[in-house]
Order: structure tokens, then sequence, then C-alpha cells
């Protein structure tokens, strides 16, 4: 498996936008659609979220995977706590029983279908808007992306250096199974978790402590460099143009109009068609 | 040395450090002075204070290091107490050993601008200081490459220009050549020696001194258990230098044939010919799409010892995991003991071939050695008894017995060079009848190294040996054959005398022609075995006083 | 000397370049290491991540700050590689919590001498922090919204139960190794 971030949306209408406009999408997208359990509302605010999509130019190749997965992790999660165990008491009450789920005896109506539409729609399209942050910003933007957000200057350095480890851990991390498997280690097929977890310390515990010994030279390293002091320039300019402010001020206002209909109690019953 | 009136750049005087973990002095009263045209040389064996010294002037110790400091320290003409390792690192540059664990960009260009990013000048500055370093190291075509992708050499050359970019007056080396191949290593030390040509200064900590003096330091301090044991010149120090520790120059051994002390040089085993241990058939080995090694075809005995010599990333590593299956080829077909590699179990290939790896740590993960032993040989199915006997047994062959209580020390805690002979003896507790060693003794003084390679080679059970190694003169002395790996092929496949004659092998990019090399040229007709150096420079100090005509080739170069 | 490594000398906030870099190193451990994880049989849902011992783990040896990173984005990138993207974001605060619980819960406790009592108390400890940190993901009533049951009995339960089982084997093992290195190091 490939642990390193991959810059899939090159050349883009997303890409050409400022990492910071990327981060704070997700979280007005968020606020729009958390709490709405109407299935139109959902519906409104997932177009917006479909475009803004499209405009990431992710080729769909690069993802198929991570959407199989997310897709199939969502249905399961909507299917459990939406239908299997429903807690539709916002229903009107005498709604018509489409089918009992046998075993858990819950009764589906169009109310739970509709409920669980909104749900699996309300989570996809928080992916669609969250996929950009992944592959749209240059991993190497992203710390400086955070420290003008107003996170501390090292944190945000935190943050790029996380993307540093990552594939001199997995180097380690796979040199280090090649080690064990000399010595005749092997995986557990045991069906005790506990087993199992015990058996993963001959892979675990060496690159961990490998790898927090390598750190304590790193730390020196950026001691001696200079690292943490008030000011630090970051090599990356970051700036808002106007279309970053037009389509911040969309989502913005998105979410605000959300939030006024929730206060207003436009939202919260579910929608049956 | 230097002008008087000018300030020195380092003073350090009479200086001790004791560390509060341990509560043990690390260094005894030890004096440095470093004026601007100063290359200084930090030599001595494994443990002696080298590190700590430069953890003294580049301010790690006390701020980074819980130690109690006595004398004097003065950067850049102010003593050191009270400021931060932030302040002393505009006058001293330092590079840590390993260059792995002090990048900190993703890319080339990201990791060179860390330093002045911190001091937080502008972006202009920035940038154009990055295209002049970069430049000056040769590295501008790497600038947009990921560091992860990077070669041994190239990262050395990228650390480098990270520290110089900051503009440094002195930059400190720790162990620069450690995991670089003679050509990197001249490169490198190239780029320091220009450094300090024009007007900075060095001190470079190294063990591998004979490539130093190339660089004609202007002193050399020489440390002993923490205490100064020479400082001085050059000339004074090859006149006084302890030949079993360090390594030198071939010309000064002969110099000095009468005092080499005797070296036990392990016997060789005769090798009765039969089935290969293991046979590369047009093999093509890569990562990926890349490929590493191409259209391979090698024979190696069971009863041979076989170096392997190659610049960095030339495939080294790559050739000889091979062997246990941590790679497939993707064309044609390893064998071993005649039979297809694939087919053999892993339990199988782990008893045939005991494997250590160049990272030591990679493998110890017990709370102590005695258990780090026993998990190889219990996979096995070895019973209790066994396993205590074949672990005292492989700890006395490493020489590590007679570390206090160590059946229960915590591996990690050992030393380096501890731990790599600790990764030894858990490869030979299964009882391989071949022992693979990738670059064994990299980082090791002289003394380690002789005693650790000539107890590997000479460990019972143990047929065969391949080793990996940078250090043409290991090679050539403990090898019977050696393997020369480059630009994705073989290139050469000899006899150690043989190849120390074949000319066109040492021009190429990453062997340089040691000394030793030199004088087998010169002075060795026969195509035998090489005699340890210590033997040959006894043998050409004879052969010169009966013939007193100058010696091509054992002249300092 | 008795010093024990571990006494934080900063303040428990402080965050100096040994915060960043081993926090930086947390959460890439954890986001590897993480990739792994297995089904408990007989459940459908509950899968063991061993590498969740680190989240704790780091918070007791790095601090607060260190351990609220290893967590949070550790968590994150594992969600950004798997694939779910930023979606169940209070997935990988609760990580950082239990991190950052962690930390404080061993910045107040005196060093403990006896080797196996410390072993037990920081299975406890790590324990107590997972509990407490994953309780945020009781936003899911409001984000996902389901009731009060559905996040006892589908959310917050296996996950405490699953994590809990790899913090409590794994974290004292990681803890007892890092012991005698952590004085080594001499800091
Ligand atoms: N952080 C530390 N805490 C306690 N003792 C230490 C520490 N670092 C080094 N020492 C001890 O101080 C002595 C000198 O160590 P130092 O690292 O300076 O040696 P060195 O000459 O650089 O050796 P090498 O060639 O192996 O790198 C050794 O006995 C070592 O065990
Ligand atoms: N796991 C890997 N994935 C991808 N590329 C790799 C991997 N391991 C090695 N390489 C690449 O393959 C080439 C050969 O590597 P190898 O480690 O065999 O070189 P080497 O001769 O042992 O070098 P060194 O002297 O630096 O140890 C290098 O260019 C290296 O970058
Ligand atoms: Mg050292
Ligand atoms: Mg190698």
């Amino acid at each position: 498996m490939d642990v390193t971030p991959r810059y899939l949306g090159a050349g883009s209408f997303l890409s050409r936008r400022d990492p910071r406009l990327l981060l704070l999408v997700p979280v007005l997208y968020l606020v729009a659609v958390a709490g709405i359990d109407d299935l139109r509302g959902v519906l409104l605010c997932a177009a917006a979220a479909v475009v803004y999509y499209r405009a990431a130019g992710i080729p769909w190749r690069g993802v198929r995977a991570n959407w199989a997965v997310m897709l199939a992790f969502t249905t399961v999660l909507v299917v459990v706590n939406s239908i299997l165990t429903s807690v539709d008491t916002r229903s009107a009450g005498d709604a018509e029983v489409l089918f009992t789920v046998p075993v858990t005896h819950s009764a589906v109506t169009w109310t739970t279908l509709s409920y669980a539409a909104t749900i699996f729609l309300r989570y996809t399209t928080l992916a669609m808007v969250g996929f950009p942050v992944a592959f749209n910003i240059a991993p190497s933007d992203l710390g400086v992306a955070f420290a003008r957000l107003g996170l501390s200057q090292r944190l945000a350095y935190g943050v790029d250096l996380t993307f540093r480890f990552l594939p001199s851990t997995w180097a380690s991390l796979q040199e280090t199974v090649d080690a064990q498997r000399l010595r005749g280690y092997e995986h557990s097929r045991s069906r005790n978790p506990v087993k199992r977890l015990i058996t993963l310390g001959p892979v675990v515990l060496p690159v961990t402590v490998n790898a927090l010994i390598d750190a304590e030279d790193t730390v020196n390293a950026m001691d001696l460099r200079g690292f943490g002091g008030r000011h630090r320039t970051w090599m990356r300019e970051l700036a808002f143009d106007r279309v970053d402010y037009l389509v911040l001020a969309g989502f913005a206002v998105m979410a605000a109009a959300m939030v006024t209909a929730k206060f207003l109690g436009l939202t919260e019953t579910v929608w049956v068609p | 040395m230097g002008d008087p009136v000018m300030t020195a750049l380092i003073e350090v005087r009479d200086a001790t450090v004791r560390y509060l973990s341990t509560g043990q002095a690390a260094l005894g009263p030890t004096s440095l002075t470093v004026e601007p045209g100063d290359l200084s040389l930090v030599s001595g064996p494994s443990g002696c204070g080298k590190s700590t010294l430069l953890r003294l002037v580049n301010g790690l110790i006390p701020h980074a290091y819980r130690a109690q400091v006595t004398g004097e320290i003065l950067v850049g003409g102010r003593p050191v107490a009270g400021r931060s390792i932030r302040d002393m690192s505009g006058v001293v540059g330092t590079m840590l050993q390993d260059p792995r664990k002090q990048i900190v960009g993703t890319t080339v260009a990201a990791e060179i601008a860390f330093g002045p990013e911190n001091l937080g000048l502008p972006r202009d500055e920035i940038r154009r200081r990055i295209a002049e370093v970069a430049d000056r190291v040769g590295i501008s075509h790497l600038l947009d490459r990921a560091t992860a992708g990077l070669s041994g050499g190239e990262l050395q050359m990228v650390a480098f220009a990270g520290v110089l970019v900051m503009r440094p007056k002195v930059v400190v080396v720790d162990e620069p050549l450690a995991n670089l191949d003679p050509a990197a290593s001249l490169r490198l030390m190239r780029e320091v020696r220009r450094f300090v040509d024009e007007g900075g200064a060095a001190v470079v900590v190294e063990h591998r001194v004979e490539e130093i003096l190339r660089f004609e330091p202007t002193q050399v301090l020489y440390l002993e258990e923490g205490s100064t044991r020479y400082q001085g010149s050059v000339e004074g120090f090859l006149a006084m230098a302890p030949a079993g520790h360090v390594k030198l120059p071939f010309a000064t051994l002969v110099a000095r044939a009468d005092e080499l002390p005797a070296v036990p040089v392990p016997p060789r085993r005769e090798g009765t010919g039969g089935t290969p241990r293991l046979e590369y058939q047009g093999v093509t080995l890569g990562y990926g799409t890349r490929t590493v090694l191409g259209d391979i075809d090698l024979v190696l005995g069971p009863h041979e010892r076989v170096a392997v010599l190659g610049p960095n990333g030339a495939g080294k590593s790559t050739l000889l995991r091979a062997a246990v299956l941590l790679i497939a080829a993707s064309r044609g077909q390893v064998l071993v003991d005649g039979s297809p590699v694939a087919d053999r179990s892993i339990l199988s290939l782990a008893t045939t071939f005991g494997y250590v790896f160049q990272n030591p740590g990679q493998a110890l993960f017990s709370a102590t050695v005695g258990q780090e032993l026993a998990f190889g040989p219990r996979n096995l199915g070895m019973s209790p008894a066994e396993i205590a006997e074949e672990s005292r047994k492989v700890l006395r062959a490493m020489l590590l017995d007679g570390e206090k209580d160590i059946m229960d020390r915590p591996p990690r805690t050992l030393s380096f060079g501890q731990q790599r002979r600790l990764t030894v003896a858990v490869a030979l507790a299964m009882r391989p009848r071949t022992l693979i060693l990738d670059e064994p003794t990299a980082g090791q003084d002289l003394h380690t190294t002789t005693e650790f390679i000539g107890h590997a080679l000479a460990a019972e059970s143990v047929e065969s040996v391949y080793f990996i190694t940078h250090d043409v003169d290991l090679a050539l002395t403990y090898a019977d054959r050696i393997v020369v790996v480059d630009e994705g092929r073989v290139v050469a496949d000899t006899s150690p005398a043989e190849l120390a004659r074949a000319g066109d092998v040492w021009s190429r990019a990453g062997l340089e022609a040691t000394g030793l090399v030199r004088a087998v040229r010169d002075h060795l007709t026969d195509i035998g075995p090489i005699p340890h150096p210590f033997d040959l420079a006894r043998r050409l100090s004879l052969l010169s006083r009966s013939n007193p005509s100058p010696q091509e080739g054992t002249t300092p170069s | 000397m008795n010093a024990d490594a571990t006494t934080p000398r900063e303040p428990v906030l402080a965050i100096s370049s040994r915060t960043v870099v081993f926090g930086a190193v947390g959460a890439a451990l954890y986001a590897v290491l993480g990739l792994f994880s297995f089904l408990i049989p007989g459940t459908q849902a509950v899968a063991v991540r061993p590498a969740f011992a680190l989240v704790p783990f780091f918070g007791k040896r790095f601090g607060v700050i260190a351990g609220f990173f290893t967590g949070l984005v550790g968590n994150m990138i594992i969600d950004l590689l798997t694939g779910s993207g930023l979606t169940y974001w209070n997935w990988s605060i609760a990580n950082g919590l239990v991190g950052a619980i962690a930390g404080l819960i061993f910045a107040y406790m005196p060093p403990i001498a006896n080797e196996a009592v410390r072993l037990i108390v920081t299975a406890l400890g790590a324990l107590l922090a997972t509990a407490l940190g994953l309780l945020f993901v009781i936003t899911d009533i409001w984000v996902q919204g389901i009731d009060f049951n559905t996040f006892l009995t589908l959310n917050y339960g296996p996950a405490l139960l699953s994590n809990a089982i790899a913090v409590v084997i794994l974290t004292p093992a990681l803890d007892a190794l890092w012991e005698p290195l952590s004085k080594r190091t001499g800091r």
C-alpha cells in the first residue's frame, strides 16, 4: 500500500484555490447539514457539494477504491443506525409499514427510508467536500495553511513533519516485518484477539521504538537549525483572491441559511413524499 | 596555528562533561581551539567522547542533554552559558551522524529552506540562498525531488546544504562518511574543504581517518576514554596513533612496520565445491516499475567468503535480499542449494541464511537480550535447554559475554556496536550455514571492526559468509572473492588480488583505490590471497630496507 | 542520579520542538500501523486497531499536546488513506482527546518505582483515558441523528471494547520497553 499522500487534482479549479479555503469549506458544510432531517434540505446542500467535488477534478480511477470503502462503510452504518434500530420517533405514527425487518422486528416505513436516505446523503456529500483536502492540497501546503488559520506555528510545522515521517515509517515497518520473518515470525491466524495482539509485538514494538530513538536526533537537528523562534517565514505564500472569497461566501451563506432554517423549525421533521 | 590576533571561532578550555542520567564522566579535561581556516579532525575509539565534544560546542549540552559541564567554552568569542541553541546556530552549523534522522523537509527545496525559514529571513533572500547553495554543492537537479526517495550519498549532500545555507562560521560534522561509498565521501569532504578554504572552519569527527587525511587537516585531536591522547599536527598523529585502533594510510603502516601488532586472520575454510549455495540465473530485480539490477548471472559457493562492493544505491542490498525472498525476481530465477528459492519455506531459508540487516535496530524488540536470542530458535521449535546453550555460545562468539548481566539487559540500551554484534548473535542462534551481513562495520572503529569480522568469519557451523561493505580494505583482506555491483550489473567478480590489479574498476564511480590497493598492485606478484595490511606492510618494509629505491604506491597521495 | 526522564520539566501545555517532533512521529506511526486492524470473531463491527495503543502511550510519555496531536492527526490520516475523508471528524477528535487525557493523568502522577505496579497503573490510566476520550463521539447523536441508546450500544460500547483490548495489552508493553531507553537518552 502507498502511504504517501497523493496529489490527484493537479491543475483543477480547486487546486488553484488557497488551501485554507479547502480546509474551511468542509467545516461550513458540516455546519450546514448537521441536524437536518429533511431530505429536501440535504438535497439542496448536496447539489452544492457535487458541484464543488466536480471542481476538484479528482480522476475517478485514482479514488475508486476510496469511494468503495466509503460507500460500503456508510451503507452499513446507515442500515444499522436508521433501519435496523429505527429511531423515527419523528414520524407521524400511522405511517404505512412497507415491510418488517426480520430478527429486529423494526418496521420500515417511508419515513424510515427517507430518513436513511438523508443520513446516507449527509455522509457521502461530507466525503465529497472532504476529498479535496486529501487530494487537492499539496502536502507541503498543509502546514502553512494551518499556520495561517491561526494554529501555533510550531504545531503547524508538526503537520508538515507528519507527512515527512509517513514514508519512512512505512519503510521501517516493511523492513521490520522482513527481519522478523527471517527469524521465523508469522502473523497469528488465531481467532483469539488477545493472542493476535500479543503476537503483533515483534512488529509494533521495534517499529515504534526505532522511530522514537530516531526522533531524539530529529529534535536535536531541528533545534540546531533554529526551529522555534518567534517569527518564522513560510516559503509558500498564501493569498485569498476574489474567487476564493466568493466560494467561501457561498458556503457561508448556505451554512447560515440552513442554521436559520433549523432554528425556525423548518427542517427538523423527516420529509415523507 | 593561525594568527593570534584573530579571535577563535570556538574555544574550549579544559572542559569536562558528566552525563547526569548515568552519572559517568564522558569527557575529561579537553581543549580545542578552532580559528578561521582550520580543519580539525577528531578521532578515537567508539565511546571515547567525540560526539560529546561536538554537543558541547553546538549547545546540545547542556540544553538538550542533562549534563554537568566544567571548564570554559566560547563560541564566536562569547561564553555559551546562558545562550540558546538557536543563538549559537548562527555561528556553529552542525551535521549529525545519520542524515536520515535529521532531514525534516518532504522535498529537497523545503529541507534546505528549513533553517532560513526559522531565522525569519525574507522569501527572496531564502530563494537566493537555496539556489546558491544547491549550485555550490551540486544538487540543483535534486531540488524538486522528495527526500524520501534519495540515495544515502544524495541525502548526505542535502543535509550538508541545509547547514551551509544558514551561513555558519564553523561546521561541525559527526561521522559524515559512515554510510557513504568512497566516491561520495570524497565529494562531501571536498565541499567541507572548500568551505574552510573560503574563510570558514570545520571540525570533523570520523573513524575513517585515512580518507580525511587527504584533505590536510590543520590539527588532529585523538581521544581515548574521554581524555586527550594526542593533539597537534598530522605528522605527529601518524607517528603516535595506535595502529590497531586507527585506520592509518598504508604508507604510514609501512613506515611503522616494526611496531604493528600481530593480527590473527581467521583461517580460510577449504572449499569443497558442491552445489552452489546461491545461484542467480538471468535475474532481474527491482521495486515497482523500476529495475535496480538486470539480468544477473552469479554463482556463490557453499564454502566461500564473498564481499560485495559498489556505490550507494547500486543494488547491493537488493541483490542479497533476493536470497531470502525479501524481494522476488521479476525475471529469471534464484536457486538456493539447487532448488528455486520460491519453493523454500521461510523457516528453511532462515536456517540456511543468517541475514543481518543494514540497520541493527530493525529487529530488536524484546525486553531482554535473553528473550531476544530465544525468539528465533523458539520459532524453530528448539527446546529451552538447547536455546540457553545456544545463546551462551553465540554471545561468546560475538564477544558480548563479558558485559555485565548481558542476558537481562534491554537490547536497545547496548551501544551501537554492541547492538550490531547482538544482531549477528541473533542470526547465529538459528544455526545458519551461511551468514549474510549488510554493511556490518559501518560507523565502527578499526579495533571493533577487526574483532567483529574475525569472529563472524570464524563462527562454527557457518560454512560461508557473504558481506556487503564500503570498506575496500576490509573486502580485500577478508574475502576470497569480490563482486562489484554498479549500474544495474555485476561489473567485476574476481579474487581480491586480481581486483586490485584491475585498473578499470577503480576509476568507476563509487570506488576509490586505497593505499592498500596500490600497494598490492605495485608489490604483490602472486595471485593468492592478500595478506592482512599489517603483514603486507611488514613485508614491504623489509623489502624497502634491502632495496632503498623509493617505492611507488606507498607514497601518500 | 534518580531523576526520571518522564518528569515533565516544562509546563504541561508547552510546545517545544520535542512536542512537535514526537507528535508528528506519533501521528505517522499511528497512521501507518493503524491501517491494520482485524475483526473480533463473532462480531460484525468491532474491529481491533492495535495501533490505538500508541495514542495513550504518546500522551503519557510526551505530554498532552503530543498525545492529542498523535490521536487527531493520526486518525485523520488513516481516514484519508482508507477513504472516508473528513466525514468522521468527531472520531478523530475523540482519538486526540484520549491522548491528551492520558497526558494529563500521568503528568500529575508521582513516579512509581515498582515495575509490576507501574505496568498495571499504566494499563488502567490508559484505559481510563480511552473511556473518557471516546465519550466525545457522543456528538454522533447530533451528527448522525441517533439516540443515546444507539450511541451506547453501537458506537461507544464497541469502540471502547475493542480499543480497551489494544490499550490494556500493548500500551504497558510499549511503556515498559521505552522506560530504560528514555533514561538512556539522558534528558
Ligand atoms: N545521553 C547520554 N547519557 C549518558 N551517557 C552518554 C550519553 N551519550 C553518550 N554517553 C556516554 O558517554 C561516553 C562518550 O560517548 P560519545 O557518544 O561521545 O562517544 P563517541 O566517541 O561519539 O562514540 P562513537 O564513535 O561510538 O559515536 C560513552 O561512554 C557513552 O556511553
Ligand atoms: N523498498 C524499496 N522501494 C523502492 N526502492 C528501493 C527500495 N529499496 C531500495 N530501493 C532503491 O533501489 C536502489 C538500490 O538500493 P539498495 O538498497 O539495494 O542499494 P545499496 O547498493 O545497498 O546502497 P547502500 O550502499 O546505500 O546501502 C536504490 O536506488 C534505492 O533507492
Ligand atoms: Mg559519536
Ligand atoms: Mg544497502
